[in-house]
């Protein structure tokens, strides 16, 4: 087992390579120890390449800056000498000059260089698995007609509708799914229509058949039912929770992040149950079932709808709330430098800007925002 | 602030248990670099860069007496590792760092390659602070940041001829101070302007 002493002596040996100053012994003592382990020569060979030297002792003095800076042994923001304006040209607005307390001065970037990824909002895409299981992507540029058995599928940018040409046999299924950062439409074969917001899915008959329309819904989907009360409309959802619907309009929440199903009734009416229990809404009422069925009586319609309207209402949600919607607008990946800040969110934006602007919106006196690469954002409090 | 003091080990310490900046500031530089490769084991450079400072913070702010230097560099390892765990923990979605995650056991001992880097970097970092003042600044604009001689002119205010001189005088104090550090020199002569 290695000992302190012997990492100490192999680096003031390295140190002493560097600098030409190694005596024959000290040499003898190295080559040794590189011979060792193959590991051993690799290491060396790394610590003595001058790229990688300097980029680790820039870290280093990076790292040296920032703790002077949170012990308070520095002077924030007071230049030695007065700074033109032209300095901006090299694009160091973000970086401050730092007043050691030793009087001499140093250059400190705060944060990582710009980004020049622009992260645009969510599109129209969407993915259509078929009956015999293969896909087909589906765009706002794409055209085509589809043949699944009984019925033609057109596309047509964001829409894809159903036309039934055979009512008759056993139907196969159809799963439409949105990825990450897409939205999509479809009108089912009886003519209902849903709407799919990011991350969602919806998997129904090509022709409805028997004695009810079952379609199974996954994230966040509104539907607009088309009445038909010999064949009565029911949705399931990954929770077990299960919409009985007639002739009505309504959105469901069923994002897998969350334990609960929100249901929120627009128009019409439909009966919420899961698990033996059920609850019949009125329009504007929302049930929300998770170890139970709670009803609420005034919904915050404009709130449920915003998604549809291509809006973020970001009214009285939390801020983890808020960041899950849009991490999955702009496939994003929220990353939360120093904990989840308790912070009340508000606001209500149009959700088709890109998220650098967005972040413009959003970047408040006690929230910090920023992109990194790999389409990452950071928030600090 | 009363500059140049230095605290002998006890003094420091004690120091350090009163929350005294001045300890606080010479005693970082014992273990800031082993604890910031012991963070980067786990998370990326600016984390790691902000943890370890914040982890200086915490104990400044909540000052505790140690036996010894070994004792509050152990105390600060393990303050670290946890901030790590803890930021991990948040971006579940990184996987790669879900396998790093394993070899969390409360070992808080830096792999030997870590220790050794650690303390080479160290070294010639300690070596380069023993520069002159604007010699030592302008040096590190231009060898650490690679900041061209116009952007050191525009940045610290000063004729390019300056740059220019200060840079000369640093050359040829690596070459007495330093030691023939020519790989150093190597690299400064592929900085534009030099």
């Amino acid at each position: 087992m290695e000992n302190t002493f012997d990492r100490e002596r192999i680096a003031a040996l390295t140190y002493k390579s560097l600098n030409g100053t190694l005596s024959p012994e000290e040499e003898a003592s190295l080559e040794a120890w590189k011979d060792l382990q193959p590991g051993n020569r690799a290491l060396f060979n790394e610590l003595t390449d001058p790229e990688h030297m300097r980029r680790e002792l820039q870290q280093l003095a990076a790292v040296e800056a920032a703790i002077e800076r949170k012990l308070g042994l520095v002077e924030e923001g007071v230049p030695v000498r007065p700074l033109r304006r032209t300095y901006f040209r090299w694009g160091w607005a973000a970086a401050i000059l730092v007043l050691l307390a030793t009087g001499t001065y140093i250059w400190i970037r705060p944060a990582k260089a710009p980004i020049a990824e622009v992260i645009k909002p969510g599109i129209n895409k969407a993915i259509l698995t078929l009956a015999d299981g293969s896909m087909v992507t589906l765009d706002s540029t794409g055209n085509q007609v589809i043949l699944q058995g009984q019925a033609a599928v057109h596309q047509q940018g964001g829409h894809l509708s159903y036309e039934v040409k055979d009512p008759g046999g056993a139907a196969s299924f159809n799963t439409l799914s949105t990825p990450r950062g897409g939205q999509f439409k479809v009108s089912l074969p009886d003519g209902s229509v849903a709407w799919l917001n990011a991350a969602s899915s919806i998997r129904f008959p090509v022709v409805f058949i028997g004695k009810e329309r079952l379609v199974e819904i996954t994230g966040e989907v509104f539907l607009d039912v088309a009445k038909n009360a010999q064949m009565p409309f029911r949705v399931t959802t990954n929770n077990s929770t299960e919409i009985n619907v007639l002739g009505t309009q309504f959105n469901i929440n069923a994002y897998p992040e969350h334990t609960f199903v929100s249901t929120t009734l627009i128009e019409g009416r439909v009966s919420v149950s899961r698990n033996g229990r059920q609850s019949v809404l009125s329009p504007g009422e929302q049930a929300v079932t998770d170890t139970d069925i709670r009803i609420l009586k005034d919904a915050d319609i404009n709130k449920v709808m915003a998604w549809k309207n291509g809006m973020f209402n970001f009214e009285d949600v939390s801020l983890q709330d808020a960041m899950q919607e849009i991490e999955r607008w702009y496939d994003i990946t929220v990353v939360y430098e120093n904990g989840i800040p308790d912070m009340p969110f508000s606001g209500k934006i149009s959700r088709d800007i890109s998220l650098n602007d967005l972040i413009k919106v959003l970047s408040g006196t006690d929230l910090k925002l920023r992109l990194e690469p790999g389409r990452k954002l950071i928030i600090t409090k | 602030m009363p500059a140049g003091i230095t605290y002998n080990e006890n003094d420091l310490l004690t120091q350090i248990a009163a929350g005294d900046r001045q300890a606080f500031s010479q005693a970082y530089k014992l273990t800031y670099h082993r604890l910031y490769y012991l963070a980067k084991r786990f998370v990326h450079e600016e984390a790691a860069r902000d943890i370890v400072a914040e982890t200086y913070a915490r104990l400044l702010k909540q000052p505790r007496s140690f036996d010894n230097i070994a004792h509050m560099a152990s105390y600060l390892a393990t303050m670290t590792r946890n901030a790590c765990i803890d930021l991990l923990k948040q971006d579940k979605r990184d996987n790669t760092m879900q396998q790093e995650l394993q070899y969390l056991n409360g070992d808080t001992d830096v792999p030997e390659e870590d220790d050794i880097r650690a303390t080479l970097y160290k070294m010639i970092l300690d070596e380069i602070e023993k520069l002159p003042p604007l010699v030592r600044t302008i040096f590190k604009l231009s060898y650490l940041e690679g900041k061209s001689n116009a952007e050191i002119s525009e940045i610290l205010q000063i004729r390019d001829k300056t740059v220019r001189n200060k840079k000369s005088e640093a050359m040829k104090a690596i070459r007495i101070g330093l030691g023939r550090f020519y790989f150093l020199l190597g690299m400064l002569k592929n900085f534009p302007g030099f």
